[in-house]
């Protein structure tokens, strides 16, 4: 990293000067770097250190606004992204799948360009490339655990262990919060480290403020450092933005470029709770064990999902005396997800407390959300839960019966009705063959918001791949 | 003190938690300072006192009623109160 307390200002140049340290940036540090390219990668938040505290160190220091960043709207959904070196790869759950051959197809019928920008056989060799970088392995029987393998059988055995970079998971659950044993392959231990073994330089602390355009071609990048200095980056080949979807589009906006930030798209998620005859938390379970994609033709993911003690009893319903009752069945608690590749398009708009993001689901979504849920539910009382939470507005606060589940999936779509979250981020920003934002020469986007759509999966194996194609073609150029 | 002490302590039992208001960034400590503006404007509504003045029984019954508040910004708001209470707890 480097060498600067961020108190003084700093001017420094490289051939790539690349904007965020997550999924995408990273990668495009660690081939750019390699390819013998000069590399200098800014990171808004700090060095990601695991969190001891449960989760409010997690919260403070790792995620954007403290985890309580939300889209606006009646609708509205935490938008949880890591703000660390490394960036959510940090704080999420190591899930690597690449996206559906079908979403990519999609994509080419929209548009027929993207079968040049991103020929799929390139995009699954850069896949694997990836894969073995981060050793990427199937979640293993013994870190299931009772979440994983209740999934399994409350879907009668329509589920599949998933797919993770953590090849030395502990099986703590505590992902979210930073692995505290180094066991998952999060860019900040594996890809950063590397690039800098091949000279790339990472400067923490500094958020770039704005992109300097000139006769229209991205020429530097302007920042300030939390300590009050100011940082001028001049890029020689391209500036790369890796910002996230929003923090791009931010970007964008704030350095004057205009007709960005429209069609965003999330992937919007749900939580259902449930408590359970036997203890949930006795044995190790990776974060995210199991998943299944049996209703994938209707939008749906669904997940177990392993929490620290923290985040698994906001899924807890009630306040006061209610909580404190339920809070000591904790160990009996387990909670799954639904996740919904939504259709709904939102934007993110310039406001004057910075950007702020404008998203709803359809009623449509909406609708698929309460069968998700509903398929969730008796899920959890096939595998003999008590009672199960649904969480939603207008439905019992506690279930205990299949046909209660069933209820749900056929109440009236209401916005607002359940509490939604959001780590998958995607589209906003146009861009041309070259990944060149809104025709800005030398000003390349690899995140996710060069995305047409919503992936439906978790995207950092694509962001990854995307990158690595983007990083190959412009290390080479 | 904190100021978000009264509201914490009614969602989490025996809430010990820690100065947030020197770890949370500008933004969020302002939407937390708009959020207790509507809590307490509730609080006089129902009760005509400010929600700090309230009882814990009462403080406890107007949380519940606002966690189930035909609104979505209001429950909203109680699931946000709940999920720093949590995480901040000690």
């Amino acid at each position: 990293m480097l060498a600067t307390d961020g108190s003084k200002d700093v001017h420094e140049s490289a051939d790539f000067v690349i904007v965020g340290s997550g999924a995408a940036g990273a990668t495009c540090a660690r081939w750019l770097s390699a390819a013998g390219r000069s590399v200098l990668v800014i990171e808004e938040g700090g060095p990601a250190r695991a969190a001891r505290g449960e989760g409010y160190e997690a919260s403070t220091r790792l995620y954007r606004n403290g985890t309580s960043a939300m889209t606006w709207g009646r609708d509205a959904m935490h938008i949880l992204q890591g703000r660390c070196v490394g960036g959510s790869t940090v704080v999420a759950g190591a899930v690597m799948e690449m996206m559906p051959h079908d979403v990519w197809q999609e994509w080419v019928q929209t548009d027929p360009r993207w079968e040049q920008r991103l020929p799929w056989d390139d995009l699954m060799r850069a896949h694997e490339r990836m894969d073995a970088e981060l050793a990427v392995e199937k979640t293993p029987r013994e870190l299931w655990g009772e979440g994983g393998a209740g999934l399994l059988r409350g879907l009668m055995g329509q589920a599949t262990p998933t797919w993770r970079a953590a090849p030395g998971c502990q099986g703590s659950g505590r992902c979210f919060q930073g692995c505290p044993h180094g066991g998952k392959s999060s860019v900040d231990v594996t890809l950063l480290p590397r690039a800098e073994k091949e000279g790339a330089r990472v400067i923490p602390w500094c958020r770039v403020e704005r992109v300097e355009i000139a006769d229209g071609v991205a020429v530097a990048v302007h920042g300030r450092f939390s300590a009050g200095g100011k940082l001028v980056a001049r890029a020689k080949v391209a500036i790369i933005l890796a910002a996230s979807a929003p923090g791009t589009v931010a970007l964008l906006h704030r350095s004057g470029v205009k007709n960005v930030g429209q069609g965003f798209q999330v992937h919007p998620a749900v939580a259902v709770a449930g408590l359970f005859p036997r203890p949930m938390s006795a044995g190790p379970e990776a974060t995210h064990a199991m998943e299944s994609f049996a209703f994938r033709d209707q939008g749906l993911k669904l997940e177990s999902v392993r929490l620290p003690t923290s985040s698994l009893a906001q899924r807890v319903p009630g306040v006061g005396r209610q909580l404190d009752q339920r809070m000591q069945q904790l160990p009996f608690i387990g909670s799954w997800n639904v996740l919904l590749r939504a259709e709904a398009r939102g934007r993110v708009r310039r406001g004057l407390l910075g950007s702020w993001i404008q998203y709803a689901p359809t009623d449509e979504d909406r609708r698929k959300l309460l069968k998700g849920i509903a398929i969730l539910s008796e899920a959890m009382l096939l595998d003999e839960a008590l009672e199960v939470w649904p969480g939603v507005h207008g439905a019992p606060e506690t279930i205990t019966r299949p046909k209660q589940a069933q209820d749900i999936a056929a109440m009236a779509p209401q916005a607002g009705a359940v509490p939604l979250w959001s780590a998958h981020l995607f589209c906003g920003v146009p861009v041309d063959d070259q990944f060149q934002a809104c025709g800005i020469g030398k000003l390349v986007v690899a995140d996710s918001s060069l995305f047409p759509s919503n992936l439906g999966v978790a995207p950092a194996a694509t962001i990854m791949a995307v990158a690595t194609l983007i990083s190959d073609r412009w290390g080479a150029a | 003190m904190e100021p978000m002490k009264p509201v914490f302590t009614a969602i989490v039992l025996g809430w010990k938690g820690r100065d947030l208001a020197k770890a949370w960034p500008w933004r969020v400590r302002f939407y937390l300072f708009l959020s207790r503006m509507v809590l307490n404007a509730y609080a006089l509504k129902r009760h005509a006192r400010p929600f700090s003045l309230l009882s814990p029984v009462a403080r406890e019954g107007l949380l519940v009623y606002l966690s189930r508040h035909p609104s979505p910004y209001v429950r909203r708001l109680v699931r946000w109160w709940k999920q720093l209470a949590l995480v901040s707890a000690c």
